[in-house]
């Protein structure tokens, strides 16, 4: 997408980097800064300057000091308990990234039993001359009892789910890879009886930081937004060859 | 997509190791925030911890198409803050004393260096110092509150009592000077 010619001047985006910083934007043009910062490394930069600028003096240790060690060492300990877990419930509603389903999914990547991941990756893995080597695998799952196996081998995906996979009406499932860094990849749309799904060459590149795989409820013709917006029906940990 | 977003969709996973990168990233400023607002150290770190828990349990609420991460968590904080206020166990009193109107005086600049290397010094940190020290108390505590708290000029006119015009002119008057002060933009 191009932006207006005038967002590419210097001088342009330095005044609105620092009165967007600065409290001097409405909130109709806060939400267009806030495009513009993914759209243009220049305004980006200019926003990153200005708040080094700032932070440098406004937020510094001389003037405010800092928190004691204590402070985090009490936010572990409160998130470590039940506790936090209890107040979860008090949030309400599933909005935004739509992923109170994805961290309640994401305790499981812990839960699931390591006897029963690794038979299956053995399983996999083992399998002479039926498959080519599979790269990576994943025993994806979820809490109403789905269930698929997710290979990679050769650039192409295989998801096999146990009983049908097809997602209600007027919704999509998308598959998304979890990154050890950055944000999730999009691995394309479940296609109802479909089991092979060649990578793109983005996705192929994403595959060695691959920590986990997932499923996700999506509006027709998946995410709008490139993020999993949806709750997420399955997850699984990725295990390599 | 920022850091800060990819670290609040981490922690929405219950991502610890994201979570404490995020607190490591944020910390300073929520720290500025939680100081400014309840002036006590015990409670403001004690309010900095309901605020972090509050993120690990709702960071999965951001909504990234409705502003920035940082904008998000700073409204966070700014309100687990004032709710210690409002439950009456701090009184306010972050509204400093307005010193005398001397925003029509001429500025003065540091020095006369190349922009180059204005924009060097200023990177380091050390020039802005100096061109902050040059604002007046006034206008720094102005700016302060709507950098550190993320508060519009509107909600900073409200918290100061003082005309929305005279808060517009003093905040964009101390933004000038620090650009001039500084070196033009990012060049």
């Amino acid at each position: 997408m191009s932006l207006p010619a005038r967002y590419t001047r210097p001088e342009l985006l330095d005044r609105l980097a620092a009165d967007w910083l600065t409290g001097g934007l409405s909130p109709a043009a806060q939400r267009r800064a806030q495009q513009l910062l993914e759209q243009s490394p220049g305004f980006a930069r200019a926003v990153q300057i200005w708040r080094e600028r700032l932070d440098a003096r406004l937020l510094s240790a001389a003037e405010y000091g800092q928190p004691s060690a204590a402070v985090w060492q009490g936010i572990e300990a409160r998130i470590a308990t039940g506790s936090s877990q209890a107040e979860a419930g008090k949030v309400g509603t599933t909005t935004g990234w739509g992923v109170r389903a994805w961290q309640r999914l994401s305790l499981l990547l812990g839960g699931v039993t390591v006897a029963a991941l690794a038979l299956s990756v053995v399983v996999l893995l083992q399998a002479p001359r039926q498959t080519p080597t599979v790269q990576m695998a994943a025993l994806l799952h979820g809490q109403n009892g789905q269930a698929a196996v997710l290979t990679v081998h050769d650039g192409t995906l295989t998801l096999t789910a146990v009983g049908t996979l097809a997602a209600p009406s007027g919704k999509s499932y998308q598959i998304w890879l979890l990154p050890t860094q950055g944000a999730p990849v999009s691995l394309g749309l479940v296609v109802p009886g479909q089991t092979l799904y060649p990578l793109a060459a983005a996705a192929r590149k994403r595959l060695g930081q691959a920590k986990a795989f997932a499923v996700s409820v999506e509006p027709p013709g998946g995410s709008p937004t490139g993020l999993p917006t949806g709750p997420v029906i399955m997850v699984g940990a990725a295990l390599r060859a | 997509m920022s850091d800060l977003n990819v670290l609040l969709a981490y922690t929405a996973l219950a991502d610890r190791d994201a979570f404490s990168q995020l607190y490591a990233l944020t910390r300073d400023r929520s720290w500025a925030i939680c100081l400014r607002l309840l002036r006590d150290r015990a409670v403001a770190e004690e309010a900095m911890q309901d605020a972090y828990v509050k993120v690990w349990n709702q960071a999965a609420q951001y909504r990234p198409d409705l502003g920035s991460a940082q904008g998000w968590l700073t409204a966070l904080v700014r309100n687990t803050c004032l709710d210690y206020l409002r439950a009456g166990r701090r009184e306010a009193q972050h509204v400093v004393a307005l010193q005398p109107d001397d925003a029509g005086e001429p500025l003065q600049l540091a020095d006369h260096r190349s922009p180059q290397a204005l924009l060097e010094a200023g990177m380091q940190g050390r020039h802005m110092e100096d061109c902050l020290e040059q604002l007046q108390p006034r206008q720094r505590d102005l700016l302060a509150c709507a950098y550190i708290l993320g508060q519009s000029h509107a909600e900073v006119a409200r918290d100061r009592a003082m005309p929305l015009g005279t808060v517009k002119t003093l905040i964009r008057r101390a933004v000038l000077q620090l650009r001039d002060c500084l070196g033009e933009g990012a060049r």
